[in-house]
């Protein structure tokens, strides 16, 4: 045997063992493209989504570079099957979880904290599989490692998926203690391994998207009520790491830091040429995001950051966000559960449930109260408990596309789950210069997979 | 019986004979003597018939005396030779004359080399006798033969030396010389654990000398026997020094395409792979390789071969079939190279001889793509912005002034049009007597860099060999230990690729005056030259041969051999390589320590046996054991993020630190056996078979069993034909059959495993990477082949040709998945059944043998052919290019159909027949053109001319095959911003309804990226590249023997050498071996040479 590697029996022999194979899940994640990756590349959920719906705007066709040319294919919604990293990674993922799964129940006899892995490793699939149906719909429900098994998977309904998302939550939440645990399952300020109410509030995430409001509010409500863990800190301090902000977050690999930083955010700051700005990002934050905002809403200073070009061709001003800020390595973790989220959640689960605009607007108000500048003090007023259930609605996904803006694909899953998304994107297709069919919000897969699997099918309308 | 042999049996002889008797028969006396004495006695039967009883009395008499004294009373004569006595009457007549019949004759004699040295197993005919006299000289050269014929001539004859007839008219000893032949037949061609010859091989192999590797004056051994080998591809991948090559004996056997198995006098030898694939099949070196960022491609230390000095190479021989590889058992399916390193040698006068070797060369780039200039570039950009409707605008650098419009350069040549100088110094001495013979060898070589970026590629060397006999010869040692050590600071990054080579002839230099760096708009893509690389690479190879001959026919031999390869790299990738402007800098520069060994030991313990059987047969037995483990160490060191460059020197300084450890073992163990037959080398069988195992496979799958059968006729030892035939000096039939088995994937993929990456926030982690399959096993490679060998005119003209038929099943392959899986491949022994047929023809002719003036040519051709001959229906191939009936190297590729002269796009057919330019919306099921990527033929045409002491010889490389053209391999169509092209864009359509194959220039990024994404793809992208090329010329001049004896030299010669001279072909701009744009062409290289030896 080599001694780079070594059997399956040895990855299960005791805890640490065991643990370094949830570590490995979670450092996996934390160098996919996915989410953060380590290479030149702009493939994250967060940016290629945003890029999609409306929140980014490509400030150069497809030009100067492969990357631009790549990414354009996501800005003018004219994407190939050959557009399907998220789908190969994701799958990926969902292998190594089933791995896991099956092993740690296997070896159940020598893991004394067994709990905390099966906990860890269900919370990471049903993770895995919230992106998967969101982007792809109808998706296989892959739950063992055996290929001969998932290489003939059909497309699963939507809602099994989710059934079996909510399941794996459940469990994970009854398994997962209340502390952060390290992968010697010591506790540690750092908020990147699911707890209960990591595996609570992604539940209420799915309930939410499954229209399984009372469900939602409760979930939601666990994490909210437990104001020892979890605060909402002033808008500058949201992102940085083990904020009391964060319930989960991904931390970048050893040496690097969170990839929006190098998305949006790296040098030149001003002056800069158009082109060399497009080097940095293809995508700046569009009209229609920057217009969401209401004048001095604290989020636009904290989270974005403006360049503004005087050379070639024309001068101008380009907003993008930037949310993540630094270059030095562990400041900054890539949070993809946080606080704000579970208020906006609840607020809109309160609001389905018996229309109750009061419950609703209550918690709309905790998020615009942090967004709001000592002076003046008459921008983002209070929402009255008056309005009507229809304009609280529109106020909830408003204050969802201000605050959670190229995070996690949330815009663009927002627009789908409320139907909002072919009269939103008919608009600002139009305004990129392309054509919205309604097909587009489910992504093509890979050409090879379908090739592969007969009982596999293309999203419809894909090549 | 007509001959009276007295057989002796005492175990004591004397020197003296003692014998008293009174009435004794003479036959009764010689016998009393030979018992005495030892001495085997030969005579006529009937030569005593009439001779009285004497009496005799000798007490103490030498035997020369005693048998004086006795015969000459009787008018008889005799000789003695070693043991043998020979008796004949004293005086003699003509026999035939006096009895009126036939009578007959008894020869008898030694037969020595030139050198006079004993010569056993000769066989001796005697002539029109049908063949049913034949007698054989024993261990020290004896022979004895009776003609029973009357008058007639007895043929000597040995393998490698020239026959000898002599007329026999009577009675008598008759001692021979015999010469060497230096015929191609009969030149010793290696095997496994035997050496045959192209005379009475069974199977199929190819023999390559130093002589030949002489003429080509490169630093890889695969350089040189190029095209030179029927059913050896070999392509050079790069012209980059230390690069890597793509080797295939009788086409890619296998969907894996693994390289042979090379073995290094006995010792398996890792070359081959490339380190892109450092785990890879064939185990290349697991260097640092490029670094991905830089963009080009480079693959130093791409094959170990680089490590291995071609001047201490003896031979090359090429196995190719069953039967020369079987013996190989799970290893031989793709063919096995044997290199035989030079060994001592000592000539009769036991002087030592110096021998010194001076080359200084001069290397340059051979191909050049001929670039437009800035008129003819800024022509097409203009004709571009009107196609497109677009006036010159800000973003247009090239046209709107900030270039200088009438600024030129060819960026091509600003980066690869340097000189390379090398020089190469190579020093043997060797000497020895009978018993003990030695040789030690130096070298030195220093190669430069045709690269704008320098640096050097310096090897020195040291082999010594020692080989020793015991007095009895029936013991020897043999040592052989070699030692090379490279230093490389070229650094792996090529900078010929597109963006480096292909921009606006009126751009700036990305370079200042004083040769720094010239950053533009923060990017230069030459900023990689700033780094620093060193790799050293050490090279040890020893084997020892322990070879015992207790009794006559019996060897026993062991070998041990140990071969370590050693790489030691580091790579600096400094500060400067970054933008001045880019604060992130520091914490990108980085810097890695790559320490990597492989290390080989065999052991091989056989034994052989070697026996008449039959009248005029003998056999060879062959056993033996064959141990081998390999073990390949990583140790790598990456930092990231130095405040200071002069830090960069050690990878551990940086601010993140990742270090990787890597350890992995292989073992073979085998078990084979080999019999010979061969009956008076007309009729030869021959048989292998091994039993082996490997720790690739699971336990239960590790062991297999491989063998083959091989037959040769030849067809010209017949009488009817020797008869019929005169002009038809050699005739031979082959056939042999076999399997072998191939094992090219990396270890211990029959398990599913962990390994452990880098730390998450200083938590270990363990990570799986591959599906595991624990049914895998061998793949089988049954192989078929047929020869035949002819030679004209005492084989001054010899043929050979062969065909084989290679089938392959259970082909070890990544398997395709659906990423649903997981994972977009498992391993398998996949149901596909490949089929590589091939005909191969060699021809060698000596045109002229003057005295003065000689002249002789070779060549050799290789048609091969491959196709996949069963795949399961709905079978989910590993790759959509595999389609039944067609190459194993096919690719499908859109419908190409020309330039629509309306629209002036490139225009394909979708798979429904609908044109279209498609810039995207083709998917792979529109890919229904199918090209086969292999050659169709190769081959080349070697003479050599010898007038008095100038000789000169050139070899001519041919091949053809279908291959990526110029334009095929682009990223933009003709007048797109800063990306120049060659002439070919000269023929672009300018106005609708011109009629051509070249798109209208535009500066659109989508419709030229897009549409050359689609052309790259399509067959207009390839076109069939056949070519000629001059691949060697060698002009050499020996010093006049007179001349040499007054300066006390025994030999010297200036040589004037070329390689890859001249090419003659249809394909333009990218040379038709590599067929790359962004990989250096093979160089082109001059060389002068001095041998001289003292």
């Amino acid at each position: 045997m080599p001694t780079d590697r070594f059997a399956t029996e040895g990855a299960y022999l005791n805890d640490n063992s065991t643990g370094a194979v949830l570590t490995g899940i979670f450092s996996t994640a934390a160098g996919s493209i996915l989410y953060n990756g380590t290479s030149n590349t702009f493939e994250t959920i967060g940016f290629r989504t945003a890029l999609y719906a409306d929140d980014l705007t490509q400030i150069q066709a497809a030009s100067v570079n492969s990357i631009a040319a790549t990414t354009s294919q996501f800005y003018l919604n004219g994407l190939t099957s050959t557009n399907s990293t998220q789908w190969i990674t994701l799958y990926r993922q969902v292998y190594n979880c089933n791995l896991t799964i099956e092993n740690i129940e296997s070896h159940k006899s020598n893991l004394a904290r067994y709990n905390q892995w099966m906990g860890e490793a269900l919370f990471m699939r049903a993770f895995s599989y919230f992106d998967l149906v969101n982007l792809y719909g109808d998706v296989p429900l892959a739950l063992n490692s055996d290929y001969a098994v998932t290489n003939f998977l059909p497309r699963a309904p939507k809602a099994q998926v989710y059934a079996q998302m909510a399941a794996d939550l459940l469990r994970a939440e009854s398994l997962l203690g209340e502390a952060y645990l390290d992968g010697l399952s010591a506790t540690t300020p750092n908020r990147t391994r699911p707890n209960k109410f990591a595996a609570a509030a992604l539940l209420a995430r799915v309930y939410l998207y499954m229209e399984n409001y009372a469900g939602a509010e409760t979930e939601a409500t666990k994490v909210i009520t437990n104001s020892g863990l979890y605060q909402l800190p002033a808008p500058a301090n949201v992102f940085l790491a083990n904020s009391s902000e964060t319930i989960w977050a991904i931390a970048p690999v050893t040496g690097s830091v969170v990839r929006d930083y190098y998305l949006y955010t790296t040098a030149p700051a001003v002056n800069a040429t158009q082109v060399a700005l497009a080097n940095i990002s293809p995508g700046t934050m569009s009209t229609t995001l920057l217009n969401s905002f209401e004048t001095n809403d604290q989020r636009i200073s904290n989270w974005t950051v403006l360049k503004t070009t005087t050379a070639a061709p024309v001068n101008g001003q380009f907003y993008y966000p930037a949310k993540y800020k630094s270059v030095v390595n562990g400041t900054e973790f890539l949070i993809q559960l946080r606080l704000a989220e579970q208020y906006l959640i609840r607020s809109e689960a309160r609001l389905k449930q018996n229309n109750n605009v009061a419950l609703a607007v209550q918690d709309l108000n905790i998020i615009r109260q942090r967004a709001r500048p000592a002076t003046p003090t008459n921008v983002l007023p209070d929402y009255p408990a008056t309005i009507s259930p229809e304009a609280c609605m529109d106020a909830i996904l408003k204050e969802r596309r201000t605050e959670l803006f190229s995070e996690s694909g949330h815009r663009f899953y927002d627009l789908k789950r409320t139907g909002k998304v072919d009269a939103v994107m008919t608009v600002a297709a139009a305004a990129k210069g392309t054509t919205w069919a309604s097909w587009k919000q489910i992504w093509p897969i890979p050409l090879n997979d379908v090739q592969l699997n007969p009982n596999l099918t293309q999203a419809p309308n894909y090549q | 019986m007509l001959i009276c042999c007295i057989q002796v049996s005492a175990t004591v002889y004397s020197q003296n004979i003692s014998i008293s008797e009174k009435n004794i028969s003479i036959e009764n006396l010689l016998d009393r003597i030979g018992r005495q004495s030892g001495h085997t006695f030969f005579y006529n039967s009937g030569l005593f018939k009439n001779y009285p009883l004497i009496k005799v009395s000798l007490k103490n008499v030498p035997l020369k005396e005693a048998l004086t004294r006795i015969l000459s009373s009787a008018d008889l004569d005799f000789s003695v030779v070693n043991n043998t006595v020979v008796i004949s009457r004293a005086a003699p007549k003509p026999l035939g004359e006096a009895t009126g019949m036939k009578a007959n004759m008894l020869v008898t004699g030694k037969i020595t080399t030139k050198d006079g040295n004993a010569l056993p197993g000769v066989t001796i005919t005697a002539k029109g006798t049908g063949g049913k006299q034949v007698w054989i000289s024993d261990t020290k050269g004896v022979y004895t033969a009776l003609l029973t014929n009357g008058n007639t001539s007895l043929v000597f004859s040995y393998l490698g030396y020239l026959s000898k007839e002599v007329k026999i008219t009577e009675s008598r000893r008759l001692d021979i010389t015999l010469e060497e032949n230096n015929s191609q037949l009969d030149q010793v061609q290696v095997l496994a654990y035997t050496t045959t010859s192209k005379r009475l091989s069974t199977g199929n192999s190819y023999t390559i000398t130093s002589e030949e590797l002489a003429k080509s004056p490169v630093p890889n051994v695969l350089q040189m026997i190029q095209n030179k080998v029927p059913g050896l591809q070999i392509i050079q991948n790069t012209g980059q020094v230390g690069g890597s090559f793509n080797v295939k004996i009788r086409g890619i056997n296998g969907f894996n395409n693994v390289d042979p198995l090379y073995i290094v006098d006995g010792v398996p030898y890792p070359a081959g792979g490339t380190n892109f694939n450092p785990n890879g099949t064939s185990g290349g070196l697991p260097t640092l390789g490029n670094n991905r960022n830089a963009g080009t491609l480079a693959q130093q230390g791409g094959n170990a071969l680089n490590y291995l000095n071609p001047e201490d190479i003896e031979s090359i021989d090429v196995l190719k079939d069953a039967d020369a590889t079987a013996i190989y058992g799970s290893r031989g399916a793709y063919g096995v190279i044997l290199i035989t390193t030079k060994k001592g040698s000592y000539n009769k006068n036991g002087d030592p001889s110096l021998n010194i070797n001076l080359d200084r060369g001069l290397s340059v780039v051979g191909t050049f793509p001929e670039l437009l200039g800035t008129s003819d570039y800024l022509m097409l950009r203009r004709e571009a912005l009107k196609n497109d409707g677009l006036a010159v605008g800000p973003a247009d650098l090239d046209l709107n002034g900030t270039y200088p419009l009438d600024a030129e350069t060819n960026w091509s040549k600003e980066l690869t049009d340097y000189k390379a100088w090398s020089t190469r110094v190579n020093l043997r001495y060797s000497g020895g007597s009978e018993l003990t013979s030695y040789s030690v060898s130096g070298s030195f070589n220093d190669q430069g860099n045709v690269l704008r970026s320098k640096g050097y590629n310096r090897d020195g060397g040291l082999k010594v060999d020692l080989s020793t006999n015991t007095k009895d010869k029936k013991f020897n040692v043999t040592v052989s230990t070699l030692f090379n050590s490279t230093v490389n600071t070229m650094l792996p990054y090529e900078f010929s690729g597109d963006a480096a080579t292909l921009r606006a002839p009126n751009g700036p230099s990305y370079f200042k005056p004083d040769g720094s760096l010239n950053w533009i708009s923060n990017a230069n893509p030459y900023a990689y030259i700033n780094t620093d690389y060193r790799g050293v690479t050490n090279n040890l190879l020893g084997n020892t041969t322990l070879l015992y001959k207790p009794v006559k026919g019996l060897t026993i031999k062991a070998l041990v051999g140990y071969n370590l390869l050693t790489g030691n790299e580091l790579r600096q990738v400094p500060t400067t390589v970054f933008a001045p402007t880019d604060i992130t800098a520091t914490a990108q520069a980085n810097s890695a320590s790559n320490v990597y060994n492989i290390r080989t030991w065999s052991f091989e313990p056989y034994a052989s046996y070697i026996t008449a059987l039959g009248k005029r047969g003998n056999i060879t037995a062959i056993a033996g054991a064959t141990y081998q483990d390999k073990m390949i160490y990583q140790n790598q060191i990456t930092g990231t993020g130095f405040v200071a460059d002069a830090r960069l020197n050690n990878p551990s300084a940086g601010t993140t630190v990742t270090t990787n450890f890597n350890k992995s073992l292989t073992r073979y163990m085998g078990y084979f056996g080999n019999l010979n037959y061969n009956w008076a080398n007309k009729y030869i069988v021959n048989f292998s078979a091994r039993y082996d195992g490997s720790t690739k496979f699971a336990p239960e799958n590790r062991f297999g069993w491989f063998g083959s059968v091989g037959g040769t006729w030849i067809f010209s030892e017949e009488k009817l034909i020797k008869e019929n035939l005169p002009f038809l000096s050699f005739g031979k039939l082959r056939a042999s059959y076999g399997t072998t088995g191939g094992d090219g994937i990396p270890n211990y993929y029959y398990l599913a495993t962990y390994s452990t990456g880098t730390p998450y926030l200083n938590n270990t982690v363990f990570t799986t990477s591959a599906l595991a399959n624990n049914t895998l096993h061998w793949e089988s490679n049954k192989k078929q082949d047929y020869g035949i060998s002819l030679g004209f005119l005492k084989d001054r003209i010899l043929i050979d040709a062969s065909y084989y038929k290679n089938k392959v099943s259970d082909q070890l392959i990544g398997q395709p998945l659906s990423n649903v899986t997981g994972f977009s491949s498992v391993t398998l022994n996949s149901p596909v059944l490949i089929q590589n047929t091939g005909l191969e023809f060699s021809l060698s002719s000596s045109n002229i043998r003057g005295k003065n003036f000689s002249w002789s040519t070779s060549a050799v051709m290789t048609l091969p052919k491959s196709k996949v001959i069963s795949m399961p229906e709905q079978y989910l191939t590993p790759n959509f290019n595999y389609v039944l009936g067609k190459s194993v190297s096919n690719i499908k590729v859109f419908n190409y159909v020309g330039v629509n002269p309306q629209t002036g796009e490139y225009n394909y057919l979708n798979a429904a027949g609908v044109q279209g330019a498609y810039l995207t919306g083709l998917t792979v099921s529109d890919k229904n053109i199918n090209i086969d990527l292999a050659p169709r033929y190769f081959g080349s045409v070697s003479n050599s001319f010898t007038y008095k002491s100038i000789s000169l010889d050139f070899s001519v490389a041919l091949a053809s095959k279908m291959g990526s053209n110029f334009q095929g391999q682009l990223s933009f169509l003709p007048g797109y911003f800063d990306r120049n092209t060659t002439s070919w864009a000269l023929d672009r359509r300018q106005k609708p309804g011109d009629e051509t194959n070249v798109p209208k220039a535009t500066t659109s990024f989508i419709s030229s990226a897009f549409g050359m994404a689609t052309f790259r793809q399509s067959s207009g992208a390839y076109e069939r590249v056949t070519y000629a090329r001059l691949q060697n010329l060698s002009l050499s001049y020996s010093l006049p023997k007179e001349y040499l004896k007054r300066l006390h030299v025994n030999n010297l010669r200036i040589t004037l050498q070329g390689q890859n001279l001249l090419t003659i072909s249809k394909y333009r701009d990218l040379d038709p071996e590599n067929l790359s744009l962004i990989s250096l062409p093979p160089l082109k290289v001059f060389n002068l040479g001095l041998n001289v030896t003292l």
